[in-house]
């Protein structure tokens, strides 16, 4: 068993890491403004695997606010609904780790944070902008997450089965 | 190096769960594909404003001007389709929505009132709302 100090680095690393990547994600030039393939999910994800659902909770708040701070989008729009889906992201992957551990692997984990994302995001831009035609987006949304996810989650793969 | 290599292979790391999850997504996103390339195009349109309900012919082409609590809002219906062509409302989104015309697809802009449906040619105004 690691000792709690080694467990409460290795988180403070994670969370540092998710800053990072959600930082350095925020500059890449995209097509659309919710096309992300999610890199800073990938820490919240290895502390997930390694070391559970509030372990992955921390890292996904700490790389929210302090990625908000830093990349200036505390606090507009744009931030809370990536918040509010970051939340139902982190719950749904939990709820898949805990409930379905030996049923999924770190790619099923992904998709189904990444697809939770998507359809969060959809859900809460619609109501804040109200516009019914918006879901005309949801094969799409569907689409980019299948596809992030397996990406994000065969990452997490990997760097888990090295870092132990 | 050798083992990120062999983990190329990636399909060996999938569960059965995985691949389900998998194919149920695939299988909805082949369906909401469908309905909306199943979708018929519309024949007319019906557009509600503050206390009034107008109904046009899509072949006919048309500009109305609608007069909302924002203020005056453009509605134009042309080849494509429908469109909000200028709206006096503050984030434009009715315009950004662009041309709509299967039916079934709507434009509603909150701030200044108004609700545009497409419909085929049998279906009746569901409601007259005053």
């Amino acid at each position: 068993m690691e000792s709690s100090t080694r467990r409460l680095t290795r988180i403070g690393l994670l969370a540092a890491a998710a800053v990072v990547l959600f930082v350095f994600e925020g500059l890449a030039p995209r097509p659309l403004p919710w096309m992300k393939l999610g890199l800073g999910n990938l820490p919240v994800m290895l502390a997930l695997m390694g070391y559970g659902p509030l372990a992955a909770l921390a890292v996904s708040v700490l790389k929210l606010f302090i990625g908000g701070l830093l990349s200036g989008s505390l606090a507009n729009p744009a931030f809370f609904i990536g918040a509010g889906a970051g939340m139902c992201s982190w719950l749904i992957m939990s709820a898949a780790r805990v409930l379905g551990r030996s049923i999924f692997s770190a790619v099923g984990l992904g998709i189904w944070g990444a697809v939770t994302h998507q359809l969060a995001q959809l859900a809460l831009a619609y109501i804040y902008i109200g516009q019914w035609g918006m879901w005309t987006l949801l094969p799409v949304a569907l689409l980019g997450g299948l596809i992030s996810g397996i990406l994000i989650g065969l990452l997490a793969h990997w760097v888990h089965d090295r870092s132990v | 190096m050798n083992r990120a290599f062999k983990d190329l292979q990636w399909l060996s790391i999938l569960t059965k769960g995985d691949r389900v999850l998998i194919a149920v997504i695939a299988l909805a996103m082949g369906g909401l594909y469908g309905v909306e390339l199943g979708k018929e195009e519309g024949a007319r349109v019906v557009i509600r404003s503050e206390g009034d309900t107008q109904i046009f012919d899509m072949a006919d082409y048309a500009i109305r001007s609608l007069q909302g609590p924002k203020g005056v809002s453009e509605v134009e219906i042309g080849s494509p389709g429908i469109r909000m062509r200028t709206s006096s409302c503050r984030f434009q989104r009715c315009v950004h929505r662009g041309w709509i015309r299967r039916q079934g697809d709507m434009i509603v802009c909150i701030p200044n009132r108004i609700v545009m449906t497409v419909q085929g040619k049998s279906a009746a105004v569901d409601a007259v709302s005053r």
